[in-house]
Order: structure tokens, then C-alpha cells, then sequence
């Protein structure tokens, strides 16, 4: 079981990628690769009023979601090399020595966290920035934030300070993984699915390797 | 389609192919000569060879999978777990089998009896990897795949192919008993997969957002496909039939089992290649992320 976990305040972000862009330079990340990826979330209707006129009911939030270090992780159990892992600290982490890139691991993430390095020729994937925490830091996606929209330390804390709420449309159902990801959603989050709403910057977040 | 899945594409439906065939042959073919105790005719001896050649191009398309398969013997650490480790392990083991097993038929062809055990060892060992295969794709993260529909189209894919080959090689040699069961194969195998379609659409759109949006990609954006597919799967029925009612008990008038019986194979290729391009092209993941 994960002993950290991500709280993302998705009310408060106003999705300026800073935590993509300052993860991509900490781990320096070619392009295409993204341990941590800013969704940007939209629906909207057209509806008539009583007067007779139009008006619209959009909804707009982002969702900055990288590597939830689960519970449950259904990329270890999938890894046919042992390469995906979990540490002790409940830190999953993949061992670039054994991992053969058969992107397994990347068909049973429900988040699409692991991401293939063509050069390298295996997967790779946030690691909480264990270096830094190691040294007592933060992870830079946290501490990069403008907005203080991520914040990052043990589960029973985050929890203690701010619910048990790990789902939002439209990730999926959190039982599936248990993922250590806790959400203030946006407050037009809850319409967002019967406005059909979706994903609309999927070309710039997708695996493009 | 992502350039990592024809590989993919290649291995699983090469080796459905080899189970199919060989199962078959056991069935059909072999189990008759065993039991009446006859010689293998040498045109038999081939058949195996065709399946040992197709789980060859198998291994080779599993290994262009990889972005590194210099490690691939570490695919087999986690047996416990992963679905992948144990279809590399069924996979070595029945390709090793088949490998032993043509070897004996060539060495000893007329002492069939003696191994056949092996080949039905064979036989299970593949119908293991061919459901191994497809509990692969059962994931909670890709609602399209996740579901008992996946087995069933890879061995309703097994035994198509495999009685699509037998037929199409065993047109002066087999019994007009074993020819008519795989022309009924050829026949029912298409009827059931197009009577699935229908079921496994309206499934889909029970199954959630993702699930739906697979419907989506399928009526619209690979609709061409989809009816060529279905097409293909009509016509394999129909000449499934003309090869039916073309075999007769008269070993003369079996050269008329030719045409249609090459003809379904060509059209069954044409189905079930189009049908493993749709199956990874439709997959959409859970929240779409």
C-alpha cells in the first residue's frame, strides 16, 4: 500500500501546465513522453429560455494526473518481468534493467501513467520524484505549481485534511485500482457528464511514442 | 493502430491458426488413422509442418513486440500474476511440443499410435494458450476487450482458420465424413460469429462511456471495414456451403471441392485479418484518458 499520495485541487488550477512542463525538465523527458499530464475537461448545452432566447451552460476544468502510485495496481500485477514494482514506501517504481517495453503496463493502467521511451526502448513513469524526497523535498510538479493546486504527503494526512474523495469525471472508477490520488473536483464537474462533456486536448496529452 | 500492435496482430492470429490446425488434424484426421490403425499418408506429414511454420512466425512477431527483447527471458518472472508471463510459458511449451511431435511423424510415420498422446498433449496445451492469450486483453482499462466475448472470437478464430486449411488440404486424401464435418465448421463458425456481432454492439453500449465510444469508432470511422468484414464472414458461409454440398463419397467428384473450399479460405483470411485490425483499432480506455 502507497504511504503517499497527490492532492489535486482541481477548482484551483487554472491549467497553465507548469507541473507538466517542470516534470518533463526534472526527469528530462523527450518529446512525447509526459509523467504528469494536464486534461483539459469541457461539455456545454444550448438551452431555450422562457423568453425565448439561447444560452449556453458550459462547463470547463483541467486535471493534472500523473503516476497515482495505487493500492491496488494493476500495472505490477500485469508486468510480466517484475520490472513494475512497489517499494517498500509504497512507491511504484519500474527497474529499466528488467523492463523488455511490451507496454503491458500501459494497457492495464486505467490512467495511462506509464509511458514508452522509443530510444530507451522500455517504460517509464513518475516516481514521486523520490530523489527529492529522499532529500526531504517535494515533488517538482508540486512545488512548481502557481495555483497551489497539487500538494503531496502521506495518505493519512491528506485524508485527514481533506476527504476521501478520489473520483471526478471523467476518470474512471477509483475501486478498480485505489489510486493515492485525493480530489477537490471543479463545481461544474458533477454536470460535466450529462453535458457530454470529454477530453478536449487529447492530441497534446496522448502517447506519442 | 500504434506501429507495436501489428506484431501483435500477426502473432495472435498466427497462432490461433497453428492450434486450430493441429487440433483438427488430431480430431478429424489423425484419430481415425490411429484407430483403424493405418500408415500416415505423407501428404498428412505436411500439415504439421504448416502449423510449426505458423508458431514460428509467431515467435518472431513477439519478438519485434518488445522495445527490448534482449530481456525477453525475464517475461517469464511473474507467473503469479500476469497473464503475459503465462502465455509466454504456454507458448514456449506448446511450440516446443509441435516442434517434437513433426519430428516424430517424419521419423516414424507409420507408428502414429505410439505419440499420439504427445499430440493431444499438443492439442490441450494450445487450447490453454489460445485462452491464455485472450485473458491478456480482459482489463478492467479497456472496457471493448473486457468481456468473455474476447475468448470466445479467438477460438471461434482457431477453429475457422484451422478448418479452413484442413479442408483446402485434404481434398483427395481425407474421408468425405471428416470433409463434411469441416465444411459444417466452415459453414456454423461464420454464422455464429455474425450472430455475435449484434449481441456484443448492444453489450457495448451497456458498458459505459468508453465502451460506447468503441461502438462509435466502429459505425463510423472503420465502417468500411466493418461491412467489408461482415462480407467476407457472408461469403464465407456460402462457400462453406458449395463445399457441402461439393463433397461427395465418389473420390472422383471431390476435385470439384477445390475452388470452394479455396475460395473460403481466401475470403476467411480476409475476415478474420480484418477482424484483429478492428479488435485493436476499436479500444478506447476507461475514462478516456
Amino acid at each position: 500500500m502507497s504511504t503517499f499520495g497527490f492532492y489535486f485541487d482541481s477548482s484551483a488550477c487554472s491549467g497553465c501546465k507548469t507541473c507538466q512542463v517542470a516534470c518533463k525538465d526534472k526527469n528530462d523527458l523527450q518529446a512525447g513522453i509526459r509523467f504528469r499530464r494536464v486534461y483539459e475537461v469541457a461539455g456545454a448545452n444550448w438551452n431555450k429560455t422562457d423568453e425565448g432566447a439561447w444560452e449556453h451552460d458550459i462547463v470547463a476544468y483541467n486535471l493534472s494526473i500523473a503516476c497515482n502510485h495505487c493500492e491496488n495496481p494493476s500495472c505490477v500485477k500485469a508486468c510480466p518481468t517484475t520490472a513494475m514494482h512497489s517499494e517498500l514506501d509504497g512507491i511504484i517504481q519500474i527497474d529499466p534493467k528488467k523492463c523488455v517495453g511490451c507496454r503491458y503496463c500501459q494497457w492495464a493502467c486505467p490512467y495511462g501513467s506509464p509511458q514508452y521511451n522509443r530510444q530507451k526502448g522500455i517504460m517509464q513513469k513518475c516516481d514521486f520524484c523520490r530523489d527529492y524526497i529522499l532529500d526531504g523535498k517535494q515533488p517538482v510538479c508540486v512545488t512548481s505549481c502557481p495555483m497551489r493546486a497539487l500538494e503531496f504527503g502521506p495518505i493519512s494526512q491528506l485524508i485527514e485534511k481533506y476527504g476521501d474523495n478520489r473520483s471526478v469525471f471523467p476518470l474512471p472508477d477509483p475501486s478498480i485500482t485505489k489510486p493515492a490520488l485525493f480530489i477537490k473536483p471543479h463545481p461544474g464537474a458533477a454536470r460535466a457528464s450529462e453535458l457530454g462533456g470529454s477530453i478536449i486536448n487529447r492530441e497534446e496529452v496522448k502517447d506519442e511514442q | 493502430m500504434s506501429n507495436s500492435d501489428w506484431p501483435l496482430m500477426v502473432f495472435t492470429l498466427s497462432m490461433q491458426f497453428s492450434v486450430g490446425v493441429v487440433l483438427l488434424y488430431d480430431l478429424f484426421l489423425l484419430f481415425p488413422i490411429a484407430l483403424k490403425k493405418e500408415k500416415l499418408p505423407l501428404r498428412f506429414q505436411m500439415i504439421l509442418l504448416v502449423a510449426l511454420v505458423a508458431a514460428l512466425t509467431g515467435v518472431v512477431f513477439s519478438l519485434l513486440h518488445p522495445g527490448n527483447p534482449v530481456n525477453a527471458m525475464k517475461t517469464l518472472s511473474n507467473l503469479n500474476n500476469s497473464w503475459l508471463s503465462r502465455e509466454i510459458l504456454f507458448f514456449i511449451s506448446y511450440s516446443g511440443m509441435l516442434l517434437i511431435v513433426t519430428g516424430l511423424q517424419f521419423r516414424f510415420p507409420s507408428a502414429v499410435r505410439s505419440y499420439k498422446w504427445l499430440l493431444d498433449l499438443t492439442c490441450l496445451t494450445g487450447l490453454v494458450l489460445v485462452y491464455v492469450m485472450s485473458r491478456i486483453y480482459w482489463l478492467p482499462s479497456m472496457p471493448a476487450w473486457d468481456s468473455i466475448f474476447t475468448p470466445i472470437s479467438f477460438y471461434l478464430a482457431m477453429f475457422l482458420s484451422g478448418s479452413c486449411f484442413l479442408l483446402l488440404f485434404q481434398l483427395n486424401s481425407g474421408s468425405w465424413t471428416s470433409q463434411k464435418g469441416l465444411a459444417v465448421l466452415i459453414i456454423a463458425i461464420p454464422v455464429i460469429q455474425v450472430a455475435l456481432l449484434p449481441v456484443y454492439m448492444s453489450w457495448l453500449e451497456e458498458a459505459g462511456d468508453s465502451a460506447r465510444q468503441s461502438v462509435s469508432l466502429l459505425l463510423n470511422q472503420y465502417l468500411p471495414a466493418f461491412y467489408l468484414r461482415l462480407g467476407f464472414e457472408i461469403l464465407t458461409i456460402a462457400f462453406g456451403f458449395w463445399a457441402f454440398f461439393s463433397i461427395r463419397s465418389d473420390t472422383l467428384k471431390r476435385r470439384n471441392l477445390f475452388i470452394p473450399a479455396l475460395l473460403a479460405f481466401i475470403t476467411m483470411v480476409g475476415a478474420l485479418v480484418i477482424d484483429r485490425f478492428l479488435f485493436y483499432q476499436q479500444i478506447v480506455p476507461i475514462g478516456n484518458l
